[in-house]
């Protein structure tokens, strides 16, 4: 059986990076977050692990936090990016950029069939001479 | 950490919110876990905050959206440097040598009555030594004790109760004297030490009750109460004043029954 559920452990080693780049569109909230990534197809991401990846990015000032009153609800912690974050998400994109194409280089370095291949532009071409 | 601005500066002691009431077990746990880890209060308001917060807007329980209370409270402090509750080692030491003080005091008065000296024979000295080493345990043994009781608390009340029975047993044994005191001197002197170490208790008991209410950065329900004053002067007098209290009474029994 396939199933597009992203494993919990690939996930992560990248949770990180994927919530600062959430963050880059603006300030925003935990629930928000956790919606987001939900939408991206990252599943559903509990309180139980989201809250204290937000708590280390404040505690490395890669956030700065600020209460404000909800709409409806009892009220939202919001989290914007600083400068430090912003340079933590530029060189983490580098960084994933690097490490993407290397593990896809090497998962699919003598691929021959067609259920090695990646459905994306690296699918290897095979010579039809 | 940083710190945050909360909404409004006005601020609401965590317990009144309904969403701690309805969850008072979930919300106790993760709040005792914090505690017992050197959590400031008002950290632990914010991040019981973010749990109300994030639990209004999914619809899930504390348990569904962040599982078990104190590994929850271990994960999102993990790496934190522990901001120690100022004071608590001067209180801790304070309240040890009060009530060692109140021992040997008491006891003084009942040799004062009977217009003899104190004596302190060696087994004496060693089994008040056992005791105040147990009393001064109990800092560091706190968060075993809390989780633990029957292992670390009740062993500790033993090793306590043993040294003062072992104390007045010892009184009894032909023992040789290490220690030859002046009644009046010792009791009176004594008292005076517990009254002044009351008054150091107090100092930072006051302090720490100002700097450590939990409370919520979150919106007032309308109709819940805001915190109600600051109750930190109060709830630091009982503490501070037990042993002098207690000092007194003891003396006065002792002074009776001589």
């Amino acid at each position: 059986m396939h199933s597009d559920a992203t494993p919990s452990e690939w996930l992560r080693g990248v949770l990180e990076l994927c919530v600062l780049r959430v963050m880059a569109e603006g300030p925003t909230y935990g629930y928000a977050i956790a919606t987001d990534l939900a939408a991206a197809g990252f599943g559903d991401i509990k309180g139980g692990t989201l809250y204290p990846l937000l708590a280390r990015l404040e505690k490395n000032d890669l956030v700065s936090v600020e209460w404000r009153a909800g709409e409806g609800g009892p009220g939202r912690k919001y989290f914007t990016l600083t400068a430090a974050g912003h340079t933590q998400l530029e060189s983490g994109l580098a960084q994933w950029q690097v490490f993407s194409t290397r593990v896809t280089d090497h998962l699919f370095r003598d691929s021959t069939s067609h259920d090695l291949s990646p459905a994306g532009p690296t699918t290897s071409s095979r010579s039809t001479a | 950490m940083n710190g945050s601005t909360p909404a409004q500066t006005l601020s609401q002691d965590v317990w009144q919110r309904p969403f701690v009431k309805t969850y008072d077990t979930w919300c106790g746990d993760f709040v005792l876990e914090l505690r017992l880890r050197d959590v400031p209060g008002p950290v632990i308001g914010e991040r019981l905050a973010e749990v109300e917060g994030h639990c209004a807007e999914t619809g899930e329980s504390p348990s569904e959206a962040f599982g078990e209370p104190t590994d929850y409270a271990a994960r999102i402090e993990q790496g934190s440097s522990p901001e120690r509750v100022p004071g608590v080692w001067k209180v801790a030491v304070a309240a040890a040598f009060q009530v060692l003080a109140m021992i040997v005091g008491t006891s003084a008065v009942r040799s004062w009555a009977g217009g003899e000296s104190l004596t302190y024979n060696l087994g004496q000295v060693l089994c008040l030594a056992l005791t105040l080493l147990a009393l001064l345990s109990l800092p560091l043994l706190v968060r075993r004790i809390v989780r633990r009781p029957w292992t670390f608390g009740f062993p500790l009340i033993v090793a306590v109760h043993l040294g003062v029975a072992g104390a007045a047993l010892s009184g009894r044994a032909d023992l040789p004297t290490v220690a030859q005191l002046p009644a009046p001197v010792v009791a009176i002197g004594l008292f005076v030490a517990v009254l002044v170490l009351a008054r150091v208790e107090y100092r930072e008991l006051a302090a720490d009750a100002e700097d450590d209410l939990v409370t919520s950065p979150l919106t007032v329900t309308p109709g819940q109460p805001e915190t109600a004053g600051r109750p930190g002067r109060r709830t630091a007098l009982l503490p501070a004043a037990v042993v002098p209290a207690a000092y007194i009474a003891l003396a006065a029994l002792a002074w009776l029954a001589a």
